[in-house]
Formats: C-alpha cells, structure tokens, sequence
C-alpha cells in the first residue's frame, strides 16, 4: 500500500520539513504538526477501509521469481501510475510525478522500527556542506572541482541497530619495570617483570550498526555519531519527502560488528589503567558483553553522487548533525607540484640559514 | 779558453747561491731541497690563490733538522709565528712541516694549525691524501695534494661550503617533508573511515575497576662494560684558547 499525504487544505503532497520539524505543504505552505496528520490519516483510513483496493500483490506476471522475491510495484495515488520499488524500500517518490510515496506496508511486524530522527538538515544545507567539503582540498582535480555537479541528491532514512549492553572484562598484562645505573666499569640495567591483572564493568548506550546492505558500513560509520537523545517514536509521515528503507540485514548479523567495536573500547579503557611500565604487553583478555537490548532506529542521512571520469563517488552527511564524509579524486600532477614546492622550499629554506648561521660565524 | 770554461761554472754556481734564497720567499720554504725552483713558483702561486679566495695562509716547510727546536711541534710553532704566517686578525692558516731524513717510514711530519679556521682545517685533514705521494718521495705531488686538502677544508668552511656539506641532509629533509605533507593533504580527501571503537558510546560514569593487581613476578639484571672514549690521538696536540692559538698533528711516513 502506497500512500501520500495530502494536504487537508489543498490536496497537494505533504512533506516533512527538515527546518521546521513540521509537514509541509509543497504547494500552499500550510504547515501541520506531524501528530496532527498522524491522526488525521488515522481517522481518514477508518472511513475508508472498505472501500480501499489491496495492492500488496504484485501486479502483472512477467516478473521472474527472482525480481518477485526483491521487487514490490505500487500505484502511485497522485498520477495512477505503476512504480515499481525494491522490497526494502519504505519510502520514495513517484518516478513519474515526482510525488512522495510512502509504503505503509513496508515497516509491518518485525520491520516496524522503534523510533526515527528527523532531518536537522534541509536539501539545501546539504548542498551548501558539499561545496564547503571541497574547499580546502589541495589535491582536488581542478575539472572536479569546477563540474561541480551533483548527480544526485538523496535524503535517506537508513535502518540502524542499536545495542545497549553492560560489560564485564577480565585482562592480564605482562609489564616490565626497567631501572639503569652505573656500578663502577659498568652500566646494570634492571628489569623487574610483573604480572598485572585488571578487572571490571564498562556500559555502552546506543552502539550504532547499520542495517542496510546498500548502505556502504564505512560511510554510516564514518558519519557518527547520532545524537539518540533527539528521537521521535516512529511514525510514517516522518519519510515523506524522503527515500526510506527498511532492514536487510538482522540483529543478529549485526551483533559482531557491535561486539567488535565494544571490545576494542574496553581494552582501551582498561590498558589506560595500567601505568607506571616501561612494557606493557596484554595477554589473557577476556570480554564477556551480557545480553542487553536491540532497538531499530531510523536514521537521517543525505546520500550525494557525483561523477569524475566514470567513476562515481559518493558522500555521505549526517542529516542530523551535518557530518559529511567522502572519498574525493586525487590528482596526481597536484601530488607532485605538492611535493616538490615541499620539498624544494625547504631545502631552499634551510640552506639560506645555513649560510646565514655560516656567514655570521655562529655554526 | 779557461775564460770561457769558468765563466758558466761561476754563473752555474752563483745561480746555486741564489736560488735557494729565492726558494725561501714565500710560503715554501724548501730547507731539504726536494722541490725544483719552478715547483716551488708552482705551490707559492697555489697558496697566493688560496689566501686570496678563502683568507687561510698555507705553508710547506722541509728540513733535514730540527736545529735547536726540541720537537716537530716546537718547529713548526715557533716558524709559524716568527715568521709571521698567518691570515686575518686570528692569522688563520696552516703548515706542513716535513723532516726529511731518516728513509722511507722514519721520516716525520707534522701540520700545524692557528687561529680558529686554520685549527678547524688542521683537525679536519685527512692526512692519508698527500701522505701516499710523500712515502713514493714523489713530494711535489704531496705538496699539491697537501694545497688541495687546505683548498678542500678551507672551502667547507665558507657559508657557500657549509650549505654544499649540509645540502644533501636538507635535500632528504625536503623530501620527507614533502612526503609527509603530501600524505596529510591525501588523508584529507579520503574520510571515509570505519570507526575502530565505540568510545562515543560509553554510559557516562559506568566504568567500573573492580579487580587491580599488580604482581611482582622476578628480576632480570644485564650488565655492559663502559668503554671510555679515548679516541684522541696522542700525537694531537691543541694549545692556546680563544681561537688564536696553535693545533697540530703529525707523524712518520
């Protein structure tokens, strides 16, 4: 079931504003609190109910099972169209008459996310962080840098899992304390071996993986972090206006990079209470992350493409926060110009204090 | 006809007079008699030019004996000042002292160094480089190699000097410094990283060290002879302080 919502005043589509927190409409500007909408399609979808066509079926039968098994069509109720989406979508618009479409069958049962964040940041902002993001980059290509075109601009709901658990970590080190002295004709040296253990808790809140397979695990990471504190309880006409997704990879799959990251953090915090050694070198370490809660958060994230002799590049930028993460093109005649006005100037540099130093009688 | 005969033999020997009285002008002062008058002219020209370009007297004295000079040392020492050698307000400059008697590997030098530059030059000399001509007796090469080593030491003591001894350290530091600059400015277009921990995400106040020990296990001791840096040679000597006095060093060959 796909849906838009429509403006109660004029009809038109309603869209989430990133600035105003509020839906908006994209033709008269009238703006709604998302409750408000929230429960003015509630009493709408009452009325309606029987009268609602099923379109949870897949229309027309050349699909093969394959495409069955990850795509899904829906008609869009602006233009009647057909629109045919990946199963993991949750929210997009029409290709047709761009109008923003919601699947509200997408997050039923296991998918229903717990809570979203809204965007901070507008299209416009994102935007505005690209042309800033490529400020400064001494290496750019100058063709980059002047195309400067986006490809293309996405505002992405992106699944998370989040993992809340306590730790509690058994470590052993091996350290050495080293002591020199003179004793007449000869320099002793000390070493004095030790064996030190360390034992404890440690407690994690809201260790982020992501739970889209589309999404590439070094950009979402690399966007953190998310402030969770600002969440919303999940609610559909959050997406509007938006892409959307719902997860495909599980919990469970997920848990590995999670513990992966929680132990890395315990070994450090408890290394740093090992002091006073001239070695350190760890041993047993034992972390055991008792089961703690799993919760599905939505996401804000603006998607950027662009390309640069055929191949694409993409970015990433928190649509909370406005982090923006990407891999640009390097150019490999500015490398060179870099290196050798480095390397030159230095020599050049250091030459003349040389001869200064030299003229004045000093070295 | 005897006329005749005597007059070249007179010429031939006042010539003999006289000549060795020109070789004790300048800075050659051939006492032994081992150079040529025009290779005495030669290394004198040398030394002239060297004065010039880089403001470092330079002088090679040959004897067959000390005379009333009691060491190499006191010899060279006591010409270098009586005879007023020396360039500048600290007379900077150098002098090879070589006694010629005793055959091959008996034969003593000694070079002697004053003022600050000239002290730097004389203990900078690599000796073995006119050293090899000296113990084949081909001494006028000596003598110019000895010319070449004081224009070579001299020559790194210029600020022009100093920057060609220094240039190929300021050229590898150049270049690690550009490669580093380089590899900062390629880090910078290349941000998307996995996080390695999950450190933003530590309950505040949660950590908690229940279990500390430190235990002392046993102690390993290891001991190394000091050896004292006794790397000064016993036929070096320095005297004097402030850079106005003499330095030198010698030995057989």
């Amino acid at each position: 079931m796909a849906d838009t919502y429509k403006c109660p005043g004029c009809g038109s589509a309603l869209l989430f504003d990133a600035k105003e927190q509020k839906m908006k409409c994209a033709s008269c500007s009238n703006t709604y609190e998302v409750k408000d909408i929230e429960q003015y399609y509630r009493i709408d979808e009452r009325l309606a109910s029987n009268a609602r066509m099923s379109w949870e079926s897949p229309v027309g039968g050349s699909w093969s099972e394959d495409e069955r098994a990850h795509l899904r069509a829906y008609h869009c109720p602006s233009c009647g169209s057909e629109v045919v989406v990946e199963d993991t979508a949750a929210a997009t618009e029409c290709v047709y008459c761009q109008n923003p479409l919601v699947m509200e069958d997408a997050y039923q049962g296991e998918y229903k996310p717990e809570a979203v964040i809204p965007f901070k940041l507008s299209l416009e902002e994102a935007k505005n962080r690209y042309a800033a993001y490529l400020k400064g980059k001494k290496l750019l290509p100058d063709r980059f840098a002047k195309q400067n075109r986006i490809e293309r601009i996405t505002g992405v709901y992106v699944p998370f899992w989040l993992f809340n658990c306590d730790t509690d970590s058994d470590l052993s080190y091996k350290c050495t304390k080293v002591r020199t002295y003179r004793s007449g004709n000869y320099m002793v040296t000390e070493t004095s071996h030790y064996r030190v253990m360390r034992g404890g808790g440690l407690s994690f809140d809201n260790v982020p993986v992501d739970g889209s397979r589309s999404m590439a695990d070094n950009l979402m990471e690399a966007i953190e972090p998310f402030d969770t504190k600002l969440q919303e309880d999940f609610a559909m006409t959050y997406l509007s206006g938006y892409q959307a997704q719902r997860h495909d990879v599980p919990a469970e799959q997920c848990k590995e990079r999670a513990n992966e990251r929680i132990r890395t953090s315990v070994l450090q915090r408890f290394r740093e209470t090992v002091k006073g050694y001239a070695t350190v070198v760890p041993e047993t370490q034992s972390v055991r992350i008792s089961e703690g809660n799993v919760r599905e958060v939505l996401m804000p994230v603006w998607m950027l493409n662009t390309k640069y002799k055929n191949k694409t590049y993409t970015f990433a930028m928190n649509g909370q926060t406005g982090r923006f993460i990407g891999d640009l093109p390097v150019s490999f005649g500015k490398a060179c110009a870099w290196f050798f006005s480095v390397a030159l100037g230095v020599t050049a540099v250091a030459s003349a204090v040389c001869y200064f130093l030299a003229n004045a009688g000093v070295i | 006809m005897k006329k005749k005969v005597l007059f070249p033999v007179l010429f031939v020997l006042f010539l003999a007079l006289i000549l060795p009285c020109q070789a004790q002008q300048g800075r050659v002062v051939d006492g032994a008699g081992i150079f040529s008058v025009q290779q005495v002219e030669e290394l004198n020209k040398r030394i002239d030019g060297i004065r010039e370009r880089y403001g470092m007297d330079a002088s090679i004295v040959t004897i067959t004996s000390l005379g009333n000079a009691y060491s190499m040392r006191a010899y060279a020492e006591n010409f270098f000042d009586s005879n007023g050698l020396g360039v500048g307000e600290e007379r900077d400059g150098v002098l090879l002292l070589l006694k010629m008697t005793g055959g091959t590997g008996n034969r003593d030098y000694y070079i002697d160094g004053h003022g600050s530059r000239g002290t730097k030059v004389e203990r900078a000399f690599d000796d073995e480089t006119f050293l090899v001509f000296l113990r084949r007796n081909a001494y006028y090469d000596g003598a110019r190699a000895f010319l070449d080593e004081v224009e070579a030491r001299a020559e790194a003591l210029t600020p022009i000097g100093r920057v060609k001894k220094w240039l190929p350290a300021f050229l590898i530091a150049g270049a690690l410094i550009g490669l580093v600059t380089v590899l900062i400015l390629r880090g910078r277009m290349k941000t998307a990283k996995s996080r390695q921990n999950a450190a933003d995400y530590v309950l505040k106040d949660s950590f908690r060290l229940t279990r500390a020990l430190d235990m002392y296990l046993y102690t390993t001791t290891t001991r190394s002879k000091i050896v004292e840096n006794n790397s000064g040679s016993s036929h070096r000597s320095f005297g004097g302080g402030g850079g106005g006095g003499h330095s030198g060093h010698g030995g057989k060959f």
